[in-house]
């Protein structure tokens, strides 16, 4: 439904309507700002980045041969943008140590997580998305929250299908890590 | 999946659904349309060949014919060609002795036939044509 939508008012920019463009934009621009976020950590550069990625699909939507989704397309753009900017900055990305996060401690946290009020798990969910590398902050937001697979997730990132896997595990093991170490220190307070 | 993994997948989704995307400022559209509107002038690039398929196709033709004309009936002076243009094309003319390669150069035209010589003449025009196309599609995408 959501390829066929956007097929067809990618179909209308191609015949001069320039205008439908705006759908496309107010579809995706929320999604697209979130990801450059993620990366560049910055407001204005992620703007920048989302605007950039927006205008050089337009220019090039010609080409846009529909074997992936629009989405993806464009996400690949933002990845790309964002990754030859912080490039340019070398800002380097902070990254935080490998978890060993035990397998036989997840379903403690398991259960832990699930005695948790709403709010407190939103507030959980971005003070870790903060503390991972904005890279794999990146890739869990695609797999998880966007639902893309990892063929999607490797295209836009052009990353193997594997190593878009491995990280997202490392990603999902880090996040758990945190989450048992976010429970006890709530359950320090609470006592 | 192994099972644990199942579970930590499942909390991850869980967690997950209390995202929240940021949303960009209100004139985000806006702007990104106004850029559009000034990049509207321009159609959005569309790869248009300057030589259509129907075109490439008839010149294809064409020289398949040529080619075929020239082995069906040529033998070396008496092609088909040769009689339309009443003389074979004669390379072997005087070709002052100025150093060793343009002798070899000027043997060789001599010594083939002139079946080959369409073919390589074809083949030549081909190039051209493609090289031509391609130098025209540059020009016209940086005009742009």
């Amino acid at each position: 439904m959501e390829y066929k939508e956007d097929k067809h008012y990618i179909g209308r920019v191609l015949n001069g309507e320039a205008n439908a463009y705006a759908f496309l934009v107010n579809k995706y621009k929320s999604m697209a700002y979130s990801l450059a976020l993620k990366l560049m950590k910055n407001r204005e550069d992620a703007e920048e980045i989302a605007q950039d990625a927006f205008i050089k699909a337009y220019q090039s939507l010609g080409q846009f041969r529909g074997s992936a989704r629009f989405s993806t397309w464009l996400y690949r753009i933002v990845y790309n943008s964002a990754i030859s900017r912080l490039r340019k900055s070398s800002a380097e990305l902070i990254s935080i140590e490998d978890s060993g996060f035990e397998q036989n401690e997840s379903s403690e946290v398991n259960d832990a997580y699930h005695r948790l009020k709403e709010q407190e798990r939103k507030r959980f969910l971005d003070l870790a998305l903060e503390k991972l590398d904005p890279d794999e902050n990146f890739l869990v937001t695609l797999y998880y929250y966007d639902e893309k697979d990892l063929d999607e997730i490797a295209q836009i990132t052009g990353m193997t299908k594997n190593n878009a896997k491995v990280k997202i595990f490392r990603a999902r093991q880090k996040m758990m890590m945190m989450l048992k170490n976010y429970l006890k220190q709530e359950l320090t307070m609470i006592l | 999946m192994k099972k644990h993994e199942k579970s930590q997948d499942n909390l991850m989704k869980d967690l997950f659904t209390h995202h929240e995307v940021f949303e960009p400022s209100s004139s985000f559209t806006e702007r990104v349309m106004y850029r559009v509107s000034v990049e509207k002038r321009y159609d959005p690039e569309i790869y248009r060949p300057l030589i259509s398929r129907t075109a490439w196709i008839v010149i294809a033709v064409f020289i398949a014919a040529l080619v075929f004309l020239s082995i069906y009936y040529g033998t070396e002076g008496t092609g088909y060609l040769d009689k339309i243009f009443s003389n074979k094309i004669d390379l072997n003319y005087n070709v002052p002795e100025i150093s060793g390669i343009i002798q070899r150069v000027s043997q060789f035209f001599s010594n083939t036939s002139s079946v080959v010589l369409y073919i390589i003449t074809g083949l030549l025009a081909m190039t051209g044509i493609l090289l031509a196309e391609q130098l025209l599609q540059r020009r016209l995408v940086s005009k742009k």
